[in-house]
């Protein structure tokens, strides 16, 4: 469980990129967190796993607070994916980097291996275990660096816009990764991809470090308005509803044509 | 599986090499290294060389894969010839006269333009080719006479240069080939390891050798990263009209800074990013740590080692005593 209260963030004097959040997420849950660039997600993600330390306000992991004497502790219940798959992989080998979350919390090892072994499969990457990230694919990466942080069985997973740095597959593999954790996780998606909102069980909006919805999906998409303010696109779906009722008024057929016309190339 | 063209030169292969703890192979090609340098006899080397050939063909691994290291150092390797050959004086083992014509200078011109226009045809080992045609040239002046002789003169080889010269370059093969046995044999990652167990006195002397190693396998980790990198952006460079082959000095300077630019822009990045992901999955800079990695000296790895002391101790004996070796 996380707990989230009045949280506020500034890297530079004045403004405030984190602005008095609070939020609290369930053991379990799937929640997406949706933002235009530059809203505060990715600042968010790291004053969670005490990367960052907030100006004020209070982080409860667990319902235990999170400051500078829990956080070596408390980072054994909280993992992080971030987005560029080379940037996080420290070992030399599949192996090594599955082992190096392992390894900082001094595992035996036997034990390592045998996690290795168990996460190196559940994530389909027991064949590549002596790879070296170079002869690797970005979604293979991503892949291990979820091996590695479940190895060290955290409750919760954040997942910081984990796919948008690869290619169709590489975003199919690492989502069918997620999906196999949902329920037995708290897994916080990162992304301003509406489309990959829409599964989760709640959805938070981010617009200048606040966060302003938060709702069931069904809900929060159907604040078009909203959306669109915090500069998000909107879903497929809700384009094509949006067209239906557009072309309510037009006369004729000449008027459709134009009208499809602007719409193919007004984005 | 491996691109790290600096350590990552690892070649799987099962034999006891390979099988050898890291740390005796460290210990043990330093102290071979030692001995090569204390060796003065020609005879002596050479039968460290055979004995580094017996090595090899136990390792498993193809003899090409050594000749790769040797490639490199081949010029530095004929530098040496060339030096201890003639700039050592003693007993003449050969003496030749050369004599330059107008005709041997003609055909040499010649020979020279034929190279430069060969450009295009042969490609390949082309300092080879040249270092034949020179050697060819100097043949000429011993051979042909006719023609207006312009200069007259003669070089002498003498025994002890020859000897110098084949024992500096006996020594520095072995030298290489040995290194390479190390890096051949094992992996990147037990090198790193094997230092690290290695060096952990030093933590007496105030270093702080788990950030030492941690920094050599983050080295060894993103070496292949940044060459990929620079290669990627040679080629962005290039399509914007960047021409690294040609270019007067200045215009070299500017290729350079657009390379090293955006490098060093990614490059701290990159860091800061890493830095994040480490700490996020626990790492506490000189905290207490396991290892995945197991290091297990087992008998083969005393025998090694006590032969290897055994080796030195006698070399350090003899030379002591005198003797020539
Ligand atoms: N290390 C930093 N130092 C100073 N300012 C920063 C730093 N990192 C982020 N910022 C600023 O903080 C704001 C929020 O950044 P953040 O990375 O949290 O956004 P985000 O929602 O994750 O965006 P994106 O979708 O692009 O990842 C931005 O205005 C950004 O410029
Ligand atoms: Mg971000």
């Amino acid at each position: 469980m996380v707990e989230v209260k009045n949280l506020s963030f500034s890297y530079r004097k004045g403004t405030r990129v984190i602005d008095s959040v609070s939020v609290k997420i369930e053991k379990g849950e799937f929640v997406t967190i949706l933002g235009h660039n530059g809203s505060g997600k990715s600042t968010l993600a790291k004053l969670l796993v005490g990367l960052l330390k907030a100006d004020s306000g209070e982080i409860y992991l667990d319902g235990r607070i999170l400051n500078e004497d829990t956080v070596d502790e408390l980072r054994g219940k909280i993992g992080i994916v971030f987005q560029n798959p080379d940037n996080q992989f420290v070992g030399v080998t599949v192996r090594d980097d599955i082992a190096f979350g392992l390894e900082n919390r001094c595992y035996p090892r036997e034990e390592m291996l045998r996690l290795i072994d168990e996460y190196s499969r559940l994530v389909n990457m027991e064949k590549f275990l002596e790879y070296n990230p170079e002869n690797l694919s970005g979604g293979e990466k991503q892949r291990v660096a979820i091996a590695g942080i479940l190895a060290y069985n955290p409750d919760i997973i954040i997942f910081d816009e984990a796919t948008s740095m690869l290619d169709p597959k590489g975003v199919r593999e690492v989502n069918e990764v997620m999906s196999q954790l949902r329920g037995k996780k708290t897994i916080i998606q990162i992304t301003h991809n509406l489309n990959e909102a829409i599964a989760s069980d709640r959805v938070l909006v981010m617009k200048d470090g606040k966060i302003i919805l938060n709702d069931v999906p069904e809900k929060v998409f159907r604040e078009k308005e909203t959306l669109k303010a915090s500069r998000l696109d909107i879903l497929d779906c809700m384009k094509l509803i949006e067209m239906i009722e557009a072309t309510q008024g037009l006369k004729n057929k000449k008027e459709l044509e134009e009208f499809l016309w602007e719409l193919t190339f007004r984005k | 599986m491996n691109t790290n063209p600096v350590f990552g030169q690892y070649y799987h292969a099962d034999s006891w090499l390979h099988r050898l703890d890291p740390r005796t192979k460290i210990l043990g090609t330093i102290i071979i290294i030692i001995s090569l340098f204390l060796l003065n006899n020609l005879a002596v080397i050479v039968g460290a060389f055979g004995a580094t050939l017996v090595l090899i063909l136990s390792s498993k691994i193809p003899f090409t894969k050594f000749l790769r290291s040797l490639k490199m150092m081949t010029t530095l390797l004929l530098i040496t010839v060339v030096f201890q050959l003639f700039f050592n004086r003693g007993k003449i083992l050969a003496e030749f006269d050369f004599t330059l014509t107008t005709v041997n200078l003609a055909i040499g011109i010649a020979i020279l333009v034929l190279f430069f226009f060969s450009r295009k045809i042969i490609t390949k080992h082309r300092f080879f080719l040249f270092l034949a045609l020179l050697v060819f040239c100097f043949y000429l002046q011993t051979v042909v006479k006719s023609g207006k002789a312009l200069a007259n003169y003669s070089l002498a080889i003498y025994e002890e240069g020859l000897y110098t010269s084949l024992k500096v370059v006996l020594r520095i093969i072995t030298l290489l080939l040995i290194s390479s046995l190390l890096t051949l044999t094992t992996k990147p990652a037990d090198i790193n390891t094997g230092m690290e167990r290695l060096a952990k006195p030093l933590k007496y002397i105030g270093v702080k050798v788990s950030i030492l190693s941690m920094m050599i396998s983050i080295a060894l980790r993103f070496i292949p990263t940044l060459i990929n990198e620079a290669g990627r952006i040679l080629k962005a460079q290039a399509s914007r009209g960047v021409d690294f082959k040609e270019g007067k000095f200045m215009q070299k300077v500017t290729q350079i800074i657009s390379l090293l630019v955006p490098m060093f822009v990614i490059s701290y990045r990159r860091a800061y990013e890493l830095a994040d992901a480490m700490e996020a999955r626990g790492y506490v800079p000189d905290a207490e740590r396991t290892s995945i990695s197991l290091l297990k000296y087992r008998a083969r790895d005393y025998l090694t080692l006590l032969f290897v002391i055994l080796l030195f101790s006698a070399i350090i004996a003899l030379k002591v005593s005198d003797y020539a070796i």
